[in-house]
């Protein structure tokens, strides 16, 4: 029986944290890394559908809806605030060219843009929010519209407040990684977040403020 | 060499631990991560299977007080168990085995040690999240025991915490929402878990490892991850909600003080708990379903009867485990076409399961069935999935639920189905891996004492629920003999406990097997003692920290057992995944043992 | 209110106790007990279709669970260690379709039994309230006893409409615990809440419908036989649930007459109209489409209106 501490009589070295890969291994870790990522999002995206899901059954078991008497809901600033985010995964997506074509000046310069527009969007959202406020409608007096609606809402802000923060860190960080590989799997994992978030508000646009 | 040395790159060996630290707390080991899950699991099955005890006690014999542990207990009331503790009782019993026992014991445990080992990997894709992913658990099992010590006591609204009983007028205090937040927790913990299991699954099987050459093991903890991946976050979505009721006074779920004719519908909740609470059956079903097919297999030495028809139907089971979740809410005023919707779905869904039974009927059938530790086990899990399987049928259809709903017909069917079945399975799945984990076999006397205590307690436990639920017994009843209809059941419900306490009794002989075996002197324990070509017996017992000094080549499934042309060649009833086969023609019989078993 | 007011309505409320009990033959009477393990025994009109098919299913269970049973006793047995291992992956056409057939006959033969079953039953009777849904004040005929039941913690309010036939008027009678219905009419039941869910179980009626806050749900049940019978509750709804009991008598047509029309009279005598707005729950009457949704103009059924009422 052998003991379960021996090494690999193998001449290869044994692997340290920092680990230096081959190409073809970084491209399958990537490959891996994405699977992950997708498995994520599928998660987070449960957990949306869940509220999208929820929203829909109070809506559909409520005598009325909008309620009676809650403020209604503005459209044009969240219809500014839509084209914002839409703007802001655009650039994202162009910066993330860039950084493929090894251009990384205009990829951080895309980059910026798009943690800008997200800023200006959380902005006007709690502009949205301030003024439904003193017109009324509070979480925990408006009923079934004002909870779901404030909880859609700030949930989907924490989620862009996050996404924030990873884009600051992938400005940070991927201009010092080592290889293409390392810089465009990062890249592409913290992009895969931010146009979820994006996809999320195109669907609580259209279904709490348009529909 | 070369594709070794790309395997060495992606699946490196890390330095061997030295350090206690590093050794059995903060590793990366997937086998430590299992070991360290095991104990979490085994810890709160106990906490779990206490309470049960409790609950069968008052059930027996209500308003008295409970010998010896009352005191500790329930000391504020003399021993006796007072209303309010009964209703924390069966709602923190439900709550503990399902998300403190069954999951971190079949999945993560089992997902941890089997995975990586039956798919010629080194260890999981992410180890680092799989670390994190136990001590997520370890801080929610933490939360759990913190939310028994609060003022007003722990959660007291059922495991199913409807609003507005789970509200805040309904629980009051800070037990309710402590046990959400600990679900909460432990939910992050088993979708760490999930993605780590799905990613290893799918990106780290070794060449010739097709989906198709996967051990049924392997097949159960993937679609368990798959399912707790998509729907553990809808629990969380339904904890949010009610948190935010309790807290912030919202209106999800129950009413405000001003609703102004737009209040909360307790509803939603049944809606998005049970979206999650069916697929949660499942993923506690799956890895045991996993289990029995291969164990069924190995120990009658015959391959797994139409293997692919059970990966079929494993996979239909789970596909459809989303859309029947309604079965739970048909008494709810729903609508009707909604209603039958689910009902059909429901009945559908019994089909992938009978050809399951099928397949493993089939397997035994025309075998040479070797009676070990784990077959009586499989047995077992075979013979309780059966009948509370069965019993699923007239709880599916509306008409016959209208009578059965919220009976212990219920609860007999679902703790046959899910508890006995996951139990059984889990145990039989222990004492099959005890190499594995532990380095040497369970001592057999020991483990069929437990298998016979065990399988005969489930059986007269739940089958008594099944009698007294059948004859209009309502579930979830402080003193269940206040009515004109269930006065008469006090006898039933005493053997019942008696059953129950028989089964607690019988645990006995698992803790000491169980101490012999982790702190105990091993003994001499072959490399592969069952005797089959699963890739996890190619390796020592336990396993060194890489599992594989060469990521194996696979050749075949895992079932080529009693091919008669082995049997010939060889002199052996098995042949090995990775296994050249046939041998190479220079030297058949001057290949040493060690090279012909890899 | 002066004080000779005060002790007419002390002495109204007293009559129309009297009155109640002396008309409540069984107030005191208790419900008889049952013995054996099978279910409790039916006195309902339509509950024999409930019975019927849970006792046939469980046959066909208890077949396949044998069946199941002798297969792994011959596999154990006689295919043990002693028994040579067939080779077979089990994985030949003939082979799968065998296996397909065998579940899929099974499938059709329990399942399907079940499945025609339940849909006619559903519709003809336990999910149909098209044909019991007559009112009494349009239609003369109209043999219906429509129920209100406000289940809480712990006990069961009921509201019948009483001789002015309207929900919520000063002759609607209202009891504790403690319901009435005749026999061999259909009794038309709608439970509300206000505050757990709670579920109103018939046990000898085979049914049970959960009463949840801010819904209405609707249950029906028709009685075959005079006498009192347990109801139950059925959803956790606090440390009291346990205690959740109330029952139902079964009277005659005539003494149920009788009791109703007393017992409307005497509520609208004792009816106080300064009462605490809690004691006019009553709701207005839901009615449903014939697809089983409720009605839009009358599913605005809330906290304040359950509790307020016009």
């Amino acid at each position: 029986m052998t003991d379960g501490d021996e090494q690999p009589s193998m001449g290869t070295a044994v692997a340290q944290k920092s680990h230096i890969l081959s190409p073809q291994a970084e491209r399958s870790a990537h490959a891996t890394g994405k699977v992950g990522m997708i498995l994520f999002l599928a998660s987070w995206a449960m957990m949306f559908g869940a509220l999208f899901y929820s929203y829909g059954i109070l809506r559909a078991r409520a005598p009325m809806w909008p309620p009676s008497g809650v403020p209604e809901a503005p459209l044009v600033v969240p219809a500014i605030i839509t084209v914002m985010i839409i703007a802001s995964s655009v650039m994202l997506e162009q910066g993330r060219k860039a950084l493929t074509a090894g251009n990384l000046h205009l990829f951080q310069r895309m980059l910026i843009g798009a943690v800008v527009l997200g800023v200006l969007f959380l902005t006007l959202q709690s502009q949205v929010w301030m003024d439904l406020w003193t017109a009324g409608l509070r979480i925990d007096t408006a009923g079934r519209f004002g909870s779901i609606f404030y909880f859609l809402t700030i949930f989907h802000a924490i989620h862009v407040v996050v996404g924030l923060c990873i884009l600051s860190w992938m400005l940070r960080t991927v201009p010092r990684l080592d290889t293409p590989i390392a810089r465009y799997a990062r890249a592409q994992y913290a992009a895969w977040f931010w146009h979820f978030v994006s996809i999320v508000w195109l669907i609580i646009f259209p279904l709490v403020y348009v529909y | 060499m070369g594709i070794q040395a790309e395997y060495q790159d992606l699946q490196p060996v890390h330095h061997t631990p030295t350090k206690f630290f590093y050794k059995y707390l903060w590793s990366t080991d997937h086998k430590v991560i299992a070991r360290q899950f095991l104990w979490g699991g085994l810890i709160f099955l106990a906490l779990g299977g206490l309470q049960a005890m409790f609950i069968r006690w008052q059930w027996a014999f209500p308003g008295e007080p409970v010998p010896v542990l009352g005191e500790i207990f329930f000391g504020d009331s003399g021993g006796v168990i007072t209303p309010g503790h009964y209703t924390s009782l069966f709602t923190s019993h439900g709550l503990i085995m399902i998300f403190w026992a069954i999951t971190p014991l079949m999945i993560g445990a089992f997902g941890n040690l089997t995975i990586p080992l039956l798919i010629g990997a080194r260890d999981m894709a992410f180890p680092r999240l799989n670390a994190a992913s136990f001590w997520t658990w370890a801080l929610s099992g933490v939360m759990v025991l913190t939310s028994f010590m609060v003022p007003y006591g722990t959660a007291a609204g059922g495991w199913t915490t409807y609003p507005p009983v789970s509200g805040n007028v309904g629980s009051p205090g800070w037990g309710q929402s402590l046990f959400v937040l600990a679900l909460f927790t432990t939910g992050t913990a088993t979708i760490m878990g999930a993605i780590n299991y799905t990613t290893t699954t799918i990106r780290l099987r070794a060449p010739g490892m097709t989906w198709m050459r996967m051990p049924l093991t392997v097949w159960g903890q993937f679609l368990t991850a798959a399912l707790n991946v998509l729907f553990v976050p809808v629990l969380a979505a339904a904890g949010i909600l009610l948190l935010l009721d309790r807290w912030f006074g919202t209106s999800f779920y129950v009413a405000g003080a001003l609703s102004g004719g737009a209040a909360g519908d307790p509803i939603l909740f049944q809606h998005l708990f049970w979206i999650f609470g069916h697929p949660e059956v499942y993923i506690l079903i799956l890895p045991a379903w996993g289990f029995v097919g291969d164990f069924v297999s190995y120990f009658s030495r015959k391959p797994h009867y139409w293997y692919k028809g059970s990966v079929y139907s494993m996979t239909a089971v789970t596909i459809l485990s989303a859309v029947v979740y309604g079965h739970h809410m048909y008494t709810t005023g729903m609508s009707p076409l909604l209603g039958k919707s689910f009902m059909l779905l429901t009945l559908i869904i019994s089909v992938p399961a009978e050809l399951l039974f099928l397949n493993w009927l089939h397997t035994m059938y025309h075998g040479s069935m070797r009676k070990t530790v784990p077959m009586l086990f499989a047995l077992g899990t075979i013979f309780v999935f059966g009948s509370g399987g069965l019993t699923g049928l007239p709880l599916a259809t509306i008409s016959t639920d209208l009578y059965l709903h919220a009976t212990m017909f219920v609860v007999g069917h679902f703790h046959l189905t899910m508890a006995s079945a996951a139990f059984l399975g889990t145990f039989g799945a222990i004492y099959y891996w005890m190499p594995k984990l532990f380095g040497t076999l369970a001592n057999e006397r020991l483990a069929k004492w437990h298998f016979w205590f065990s399988f005969i307690g489930l059986n007269g436990v739940f089958i008594g629920q099944l009698i007294s639920g059948y004859a209009g017994q309502p579930r979830r009843l402080y003193d269940p003999f206040q009515y004109a209809f269930t006065e008469h059941l006090l006898g039933i419900n005493q053997i019942t406990s008696y059953f129950a306490f028989f089964l607690a009794f019988g645990q006995i002989f698992f803790v000491i097997n169980w101490f012999k075996c982790v702190f105990g002197k091993k003994g001499a324990c072959p490399d592969n003692p069952w005797g089959v070509g699963t890739l996890e017996w190619t390796v020592s017992n336990p396993p060194p920290v890489y599992n594989f000094a060469e990521i194996p080549t696979v050749y075949r499934g895992p079932y080529e057992l009693s091919n008669p042309e082995v049997k010939e060649v060889l002199g052996r009833d098995w042949l090995g995944q990775a296994e050249i086969w046939p041998p190479e023609p220079e030297a058949p019989f001057e290949q040493s043992e060690s090279e012909a078993s890899k | 209110m002066n004080i000779l007011k005060r002790l007419k309505y002390s002495i109204d409320r007293m009559i129309a106790v009297v009155v109640l009990l002396g008309f409540s033959p069984t107030v005191f009477a208790e419900v008889e007990k049952e013995t054996g393990y099978n279910m409790p025994r039916d006195v309902s009109e339509e509950g024999h279709r409930i019975t019927w098919l849970i006792e046939i299913t469980m046959w066909f269970l208890v077949v396949l669970f044998i069946l199941m049973i002798i297969w792994m006793a011959i596999a154990m047995f006689k295919h043990g260690e002693n028994h040579e291992a067939q080779y077979d992956h089990g994985d030949a056409k003939k082979q799968v379709a065998i296996a397909l057939t065998i579940s899929t006959v099974i499938f059709v033969i329990v399942d399907g039994n079940l499945y025609v079953n339940a849909m006619i039953d559903l519709d003809e009777v336990f999910w149909n309230f098209k044909d019991i849904d007559c009112d009494p004040k349009e239609d003369e005929t109209c043999k219906t006893v429509k129920i209100e039941i406000n289940a809480h913690q712990w006990a069961w309010d009921a509201r019948y409409a009483g001789e002015d036939k309207v929900f919520n008027t000063p002759d609607d009678i209202v009891t504790l615990n403690d319901l009435y219905v005749p026999v061999g009419q259909p009794v038309y039941v709608q439970l509300g809440s206000t505050d757990v869910i709670h579920s109103f179980n018939l046990p000898n009626f085979r049914v049970k419908q959960d009463a949840v806050p801010g819904n209405i749900t609707p249950l029906r049940f028709q009685a075959k036989k005079t006498g009192e019978f347990d109801i139950g509750c059925a959803e956790h709804c606090g440390a009291f649930h346990y205690k959740m009991k109330g029952k139902l008598t079964v009277l005659s047509v005539e003494d149920y007459k009788d009791w109703a029309q007393q017992a409307s009279r005497s509520s609208a005598v004792a009816f106080n109209a300064d009462d605490n707005a809690d004691a006019r729950w009553g709701w207005p009457w839901v009615r449903y489409s014939t697809s089983g949704q409720k009605l839009e103009s009358e599913q605005s059924v809330t906290d304040a209106d359950a509790k307020g009422g016009e």
